[in-house]
């Protein structure tokens, strides 16, 4: 083993110690203005949570006078002026890596968001896996604003998924969705916001970090008895919800028949149809993410194997075309379904500004 | 085609072939009757003209030590000097009008090393029976022990051959130090291009290689501008023991697909951490990617320590790096750590923290990263590409040896294709002429004893016993290619079942993902993936880890692989 300084066992026998420590070292803190010695232990620790540079890690404890959780609190605060000095030293760096997150909640709402970074090293990074997804979540959860609060929501059409401003999303507090993806904690009072947690990770990685344009999907609300949205969400390239490739589909459902789709999904096999609407919906995704789909029809520019309604449906396990497997899957369950919007963003796109 | 030089380079070639091959041609008469081969003592004229004119004088003189050293080697009774027999200048011909200049390049390394051989047992054998036999040769022999093999070798070098032993001639690339190729894995900000310039200038000063400054090395931009993600071995250096190839790894996805598809490796890494900013999120990635691309042993270069006041500080950036070591599986503690300045190295300050630290570096890099093993001396493997039945020889198979060597009488293995068969290698040809070793690069036939010819086939390897063995389930990382590379315009699903195409055989392969993969059931591989996969071969082909394949399908190559782990055993 290391010879480590003293000041270094010292330190590790308190954090054993646990919450002991806290007090220990309030009461022997010296004096507040004096240059403090921050021990070697507390940065140890302090970076076992938050992996921020060492030299960071030093001024957030010298500044919340050598108490870590103040000094967490110091640093996701994410005003510090390092954090933004650095920001404004990597501004100009190339950022053509990243990931593209998505998140559905609830199979009502969808959002997809694409975060860039410099190197794949990062991108495979869990803290900046961790941020794009918050970020996606938030997209979703919050859905775009709408310049007249009056109006009603935006009627299903061809444009059911908006753009999301990259402003908007940037000021608005994070929400992160618990796990079981039900309902999202209403944001408390000091939330940070989506800038906030860029600055963060971007601390954190010492790279440029950029959210390149978000995207979400949020169905009607009140609903109505006739139509059903059902949004669905896929990436590849990554877990579950971020990915190098990302893709959302926005399916309306009616009933085929004279009984509307509330309805039928209210009814005792409703549970099923509408898991399975789920399913189509991620399926589509799917397809969308795993051929180069660029729209929904083929029209100017857009060859027929690019357009989502006359590829073949390959990933839907047929050999026709995704419009007729789509009818045809439809029909034998008495419903009406048409695809009314889709995005597939992939990582390395050229944007245009 | 074949310019005047050349054909002079392939006229010594070919008596070369004689000089090592004639010598064998009369032991293996012996030890087997069958042979076809008749008996054949070396020629004045074959010996003379595999030294070379230049050194002619002195070998008017050595010519009988030689005979006679040669002769001792073969332990049989020197014949009577005779003019070229007809099989040499035959052979000369087929040399000749040979176009496969594969073939060519191979017989040049091939008189390369026939000649460094022959020349050594000249200088080690001659000298006690010489002095019996011709008192004068041994003097000129004892004088100059081993200046006439030496030039004979050199002037063959200048005579046509690629490579070059002499490297103070300038601008030729010297083989006489093993070769290392050494990565730089860390952040953007942490110095990995001041610290290759500061190595590049240390050892430039100790004159091995040619300083290269920031602007040199850093092609980086310029090179993605024209989407060259890894530029391999632009920049090189020598320490006393080793040549270096510097590489850097600018992307996890970029040098994986360079790994699969072999375009560059890795033998060790260096990972640069900044004094100031400590290990960093993204270390760890940096991590599994020297684990994934097989590095086993690492060196850590600590950098900037003249930012960090504190020496404890110092310490926790080692101790942390340590901890991290030892969770991906390096040796933590034994792992060289090193702490300096590249700028100071570079700017030429500090030499505490500089110079001598990028020397401390350099030093931990020849000790502590591990050569890798040299095709030569890994354990023997041949794959079979054709069989032919010899009457009254018996069983010959022909292919290429991959690696190792092997000589004759020694015991193999066919492996393979349900066969698991040992025997004896009774006889190793190659361009009609017997030999008695075989190593890699050749192309060589091998005689196996009691073997059919319906007991080996096509697909299979000749082995050392129990070196390699026959699997049907592995897992591999493989690499899809993309549509500008040529490869599949649709993404693929498990159970994916392409050809596989490995040495000289293929076999349909069902892909799938390994267990424990979240949702595998929908997951997609798309043109231009690297990804992890499982391999089931529908019959068992020789495999270990490392073995690198290709996948094809209807025609057109889809993407390549390298196994990482046998699961299954035939």
């Amino acid at each position: 083993m290391l010879g480590f300084p003293s000041a270094l066992r010292h330190g590790s026998a308190a954090i054993r110690s646990g919450s002991g420590m806290a007090r220990y070292l309030s009461t022997s803190a010296p004096a507040f203005n004096a240059p403090v010695k921050v021990p070697v232990a507390l940065i140890a620790k302090l970076r076992k949570t938050h992996p921020v540079p060492m030299a960071q890690a030093r001024e957030a404890l010298e500044k919340s006078n050598l108490d870590v959780d103040a000094a967490v609190a110091y640093l996701s605060s994410a005003t510090s002026a390092s954090a933004q000095k650095k920001a404004a030293k990597v501004a100009d760096r190339v950022t053509s890596e990243g990931t593209v997150a998505v998140s559905l909640l609830g199979g009502r709402r969808v959002a997809m968001v694409q975060l860039a970074c410099e190197t794949d090293f990062v991108a495979r990074n869990d803290v900046f896996l961790k941020a794009a997804r918050g970020i996606a979540e938030t997209a979703a959860f919050l859905d775009v604003p709408t310049d007249d609060p009056a109006s009603p929501v935006p009627q299903p059409a061809q444009d059911a998924i908006q753009v999301f401003p990259n402003d908007a999303l940037l000021s608005a507090p994070l929400i992160s969705v618990p796990a079981d993806g039900t309902t999202a904690a209403a944001p408390s009072d000091e939330a940070q916001t989506v800038q906030q947690v860029l600055l963060a990770s971007l601390q954190q990685t010492s790279e440029n970090l950029k959210l390149v344009r978000a995207a979400s999907f949020a169905a009607p609300f009140p609903s109505t008895p006739t139509t059903r949205m059902v949004p669905g969400a896929y990436t590849h390239g990554g877990d579950d919800t971020t990915g190098k490739v990302g893709g959302i589909v926005v399916l309306s459902v009616e009933g085929a028949g004279d009984k509307p789709i509330a309805a039928m999904i209210a009814a005792p096999e409703g549970a099923q149809l509408d898991t399975d609407l789920q399913a189509l919906a991620r399926n589509l995704a799917r397809q969308v993410v795993g051929f180069p789909t660029k729209a929904l029809v083929a029209g100017e520019g857009v060859e027929d194997e690019e357009a989502l309604l006359s590829q073949t449906a390959m990933l839907l396990g047929s050999d026709q075309k995704v419009a007729d497997v789509v009818a045809k899957w439809g029909e034998e369950r008495g419903v009406k379904v048409s695809i009314v919007d889709m995005r597939r963003w992939a990582v390395g796109d050229a944007i245009e500004a | 085609m074949t310019s005047r030089k050349e054909a002079g380079d392939l006229n010594q070639s070919a008596s070369t072939e004689r000089l090592g091959g004639v010598v064998v041609a009369s032991d293996v008469s012996r030890t087997a009757p069958a042979n076809q081969y008749p008996e054949k003592a070396p020629s004045h004229a074959a010996l003379r003209q595999s030294f070379s004119p230049s050194t002619h004088l002195i070998l008017l003189q050595e010519v009988p030590c030689a005979y006679a050293a040669l002769t001792t080697q073969s332990r049989c009774t020197p014949a009577e000097p005779d003019p070229p027999p007809e099989e040499a200048v035959l052979s000369i011909f087929d040399v000749k009008n040979t176009s496969d200049h594969h073939q060519k390049a191979m017989l040049r390394s091939r008189i390369q090393s026939g000649l460094v051989a022959a020349a050594r047992t000249a200088e080690l054998r001659v000298a006690p029976r010489a002095a019996v036999v011709a008192p004068k040769a041994a003097r000129a022999f004892a004088t100059r022990p081993s200046v006439a093999p030496r030039s004979a070798m050199l002037s063959l070098m200048g005579a046509g051959a690629v490579r070059s032993y002499a490297a103070e001639a300038g601008g030729r690339f010297s083989r006489a130090k093993p070769h290392f190729n050494i990565g730089t894995i860390g952040h953007v900000d942490h110095g990995k291009t001041t610290l290759t310039a500061a190595i590049t200038k240390h050892l430039s000063e100790q004159g091995g290689g040619k300083f290269m400054d920031y602007s040199q090395i850093d092609k980086a931009p310029e090179e993605k501008a024209r989407g060259i993600t890894i530029s391999t071995a632009h920049v090189e250096y020598e320490t006393k023991n080793r040549h270096y190839a510097h590489i850097d790894c600018p992307g996890h996805a970029d040098y994986i697909k360079n790994m699969i598809t072999g375009a560059a490796q890795l033998d060790g890494a260096i990972i640069v951490v900044s004094a100031t900013d400590g290990q960093m999120p993204q270390t760890r990635e940096h991590l599994l990617l020297a684990r994934q691309v097989g590095i086993k042993k690492l060196i850590v270069f600590i950098n900037k320590v003249d930012q960090v006041d504190d020496p404890e500080m110092l310490e926790l950036v080692e101790m942390e790096m340590r901890e991290l070591l030892s969770e991906y599986g390096y040796e933590g503690e034994e792992t060289p750590i090193i702490m300096g300045t590249a700028l100071a190295a570079l700017e030429g300050r500090d030499p505490e923290r500089g110079a001598a630290k990028i020397e401390e570096l350099m030093q931990a890099a020849d000790t502590w990263l591990d050569l890798p093993e040299r095709d030569l001396d890994k354990p023997f493997l041949m794959y079979v590409e054709d069989v032919f039945s010899i009457s009254g020889r018996g069983t010959v198979a022909t292919g290429k040896v991959e690696r190792g060597t092997i000589t004759k009488g020694s015991e193999v293995e066919i492996v393979g294709m349900g066969s698991n068969l040992k025997t004896t290698l009774t006889g190793i040809e190659m361009f009609h002429k017997e030999l008695d070793r075989g190593e890699a690069g050749d192309n060589m036939g091998a005689l196996l004893r009691g073997v059919k010819r319906e007991q080996i086939r096509r697909g299979q390897v000749i082995v050392a016993p129990g070196t390699i063995k026959s699997a049907k389930k592995f897992t591999a990382q493989i690499y899809v290619l993309n549509k500008e590379e040529g490869g599949r315009l649709t993404p693929f699903m498990a159970n994916y079942r392409p050809q596989l195409f490995m040495r000289t055989t293929d076999v349909t392969v069902c892909l799938t993902f390994p267990e424990g993969t979240d949702r595998a059931f929908e997951k997609l591989v798309m043109p231009g993936d690297n990804v992890e996969m499982v391999g089931e071969l529908m019959h068992d082909i020789a495999l270990e880890e490392g073995t690198r394949f290709t996948l094809r399908e209807g025609g057109r190559t889809i993407g390549t692989g390298i196994v990482s782990s046998i699961m299954e055993y035939a």
